[in-house]
């Protein structure tokens, strides 16, 4: 909300306009100590620690996953690339079975309502100005 | 300071008397915040014209009685979901543009499952944004179109604009849109190869966890996040800027994973060698080069941008052939440019004003 000047000075206002600054500049402070060499070889150890414990993590379950005869998530996704194929080989065929019969490919209910004129005009030419 | 401004201007007393009328509706309201879940967003009704995998290509049932004939798509980043086009009544950029008489289509890409890793800029770029022009091209029975692209979308958008330079786009929109990736600020620093290892994350994560991307667009502005709470306190009476807030929090909130492969992809190719800026992307065997690009391009940059900061933003229209540019620079950051409570005064009356001339 747009405060009116005044003579008296608001505390309030005062306030506000202390914690917008005292946000940029400990903003800026960290962002000067995260561009460092330092912060980020930290970071890359942080990283690799990460990706090791979740690969030690992935192929314990992966293992157990397997002696239980149950399907893993590779398993799944490669279940789930196999309908996505099937799905694409379906909309090929709905691509060309929609054209030789000279129907719309659109695969989905468009809103049936009639569509506005495609006649609007800048308001610099005339057009309504909103 | 005029006489009429001194009288008009409150006395201390009633600085007092207004902090303390605030003070009352702050634990009035603060109460029912709590009390309430996430607002409700995407409002805007809308059509599903295409599908396919995650991605889909949504119709924005026009609001006009007569609308602009060239349709205008909108392609939103990889990196966040795309309701942030249309985040609630009164702040949704689809809402306003259908108001304005355009007639809306947007590429929502979903959020990317785990076989998605396998997903390329080139499946971006040369199938995905071609095939919904295509199927946009079919449904509004229009050959023609202008294309909107916000942050990464963005940068999507200007690579297929220069894989197709013959059509048939007509009018480019860059909004936030990353181009030289060495002014990416923090990013570029952080994805430095000389510590960061993107084989290594996508090899062993396949996509990158929505988490990590929202932590590493928290750590921009490490003190924002507990700033906001106490504003949001602070404003706790006030509710437009509540329901603003908890709109964007929301979609902030909200971060989706990022495919795998073009991860790697984005890494190596732009924030390594910054293959887009120099004009040295090849895709498909097809060079995306950006002087190609003949089409009348806006490009809108935020002044307080810190995720596509100015110097990775400014050079769009330098870089492009077309003789018919603009640059736009306005106050705000990444998100508020777009979605922001001014919003709908600031950026939205800019793209109407530079869009209606191109768009009959």
């Amino acid at each position: 909300m747009a405060e009116q000047k005044s003579s008296t000075p608001d505390p309030f206002a005062a306030w506000r306009d202390w914690l917008t600054q005292f946000e940029r500049q400990v903003n800026a402070f960290f962002n000067e100590q995260m561009a460092s060499d330092g912060y980020n070889r930290f970071m890359a150890q942080i990283n690799q620690f990460f990706l090791e414990s979740q690969k030690a993590m992935g192929d314990m379950v992966a293992r157990s996953m397997s002696s239980l005869n149950l399907p893993t998530g590779e398993d799944w996704s490669a279940l789930s690339q196999r309908v996505a194929t099937v799905e694409e080989r379906l909309r090929a065929l709905e691509m060309s079975l929609g054209r030789s019969d000279g129907t719309s490919t659109s695969e989905l209910a468009a809103s049936t309502a009639p569509r506005p004129p495609r006649t609007r005009k800048p308001p610099s030419s005339g057009g309504p100005s909103s | 300071m005029s006489e009429a401004q001194q009288s008009s201007a409150p006395s201390i007393g009633e600085i007092v008397s207004r902090e303390i009328e605030r003070a009352i509706q702050r634990n009035i309201k603060g109460l029912e915040y709590f009390r309430l879940g996430d607002p409700p967003v995407a409002q805007t009704p809308r059509d599903v014209v295409y599908k396919r995998g995650t991605l889909e290509l949504y119709h924005y049932r026009p609001l006009a009685e007569e609308i602009y004939r060239v349709p205008l798509l909108l392609v939103m980043s990889l990196v966040s979901k795309a309701y942030i086009f249309d985040l609630g009544p009164g702040q949704s950029l689809i809402e306003f543009l259908l108001k304005r008489g355009y007639d809306v289509y947007m590429i929502d890409w979903g959020v990317p499952r785990r076989e998605d890793s396998r997903l390329k800029l080139e499946d971006y770029c040369l199938d995905f944004i071609p095939d919904c022009a295509g199927r946009m091209a079919e449904h509004s029975g229009e050959k023609d179109f202008s294309l909107l692209g916000y942050c990464m979308g963005g940068t999507l958008a200007l690579i297929y604009a220069a894989l197709f330079p013959d059509g048939p786009l007509k009018n480019l929109i860059c909004l936030t849109t990353p181009v030289n990736f060495e002014g990416m600020g923090l990013f570029h620093t952080w994805s430095d190869r000389k510590h960061f290892d993107v084989d290594r994350i996508v090899d062993t994560l396949g996509n990158v966890p929505a988490e990590m991307m929202y932590n590493s667009f928290q750590m921009l502005r490490p003190m924002t996040r507990v700033i906001s709470q106490i504003k949001l306190w602070d404003n706790m009476w006030n509710d437009e800027f509540v329901k603003s807030h908890r709109l964007l929090e929301r979609w902030g909130n909200d971060q989706i994973p990022f495919p795998g492969e073009c991860f790697r992809q984005t890494t190596k190719e732009f924030m390594w060698e910054n293959k887009l800026y120099k004009n040295q992307l090849l895709l498909g065997g097809k060079l995306a080069d950006l002087r190609q690009i003949r089409v009348p391009c806006l490009n809108i940059m935020g002044e307080h941008d810190d995720i596509a900061p100015f110097a990775a933003t400014k050079e769009i229209n330098q870089l492009i052939g077309s003789t018919d540019k603009q640059d736009i620079i306005l106050k705000g950051g990444h998100v508020s440019l777009l979605a922001g409570r001014n919003a709908s005064t600031r950026m939205w009356p800019v793209l109407d004003r530079w869009l209606s001339e191109r768009s009959i």
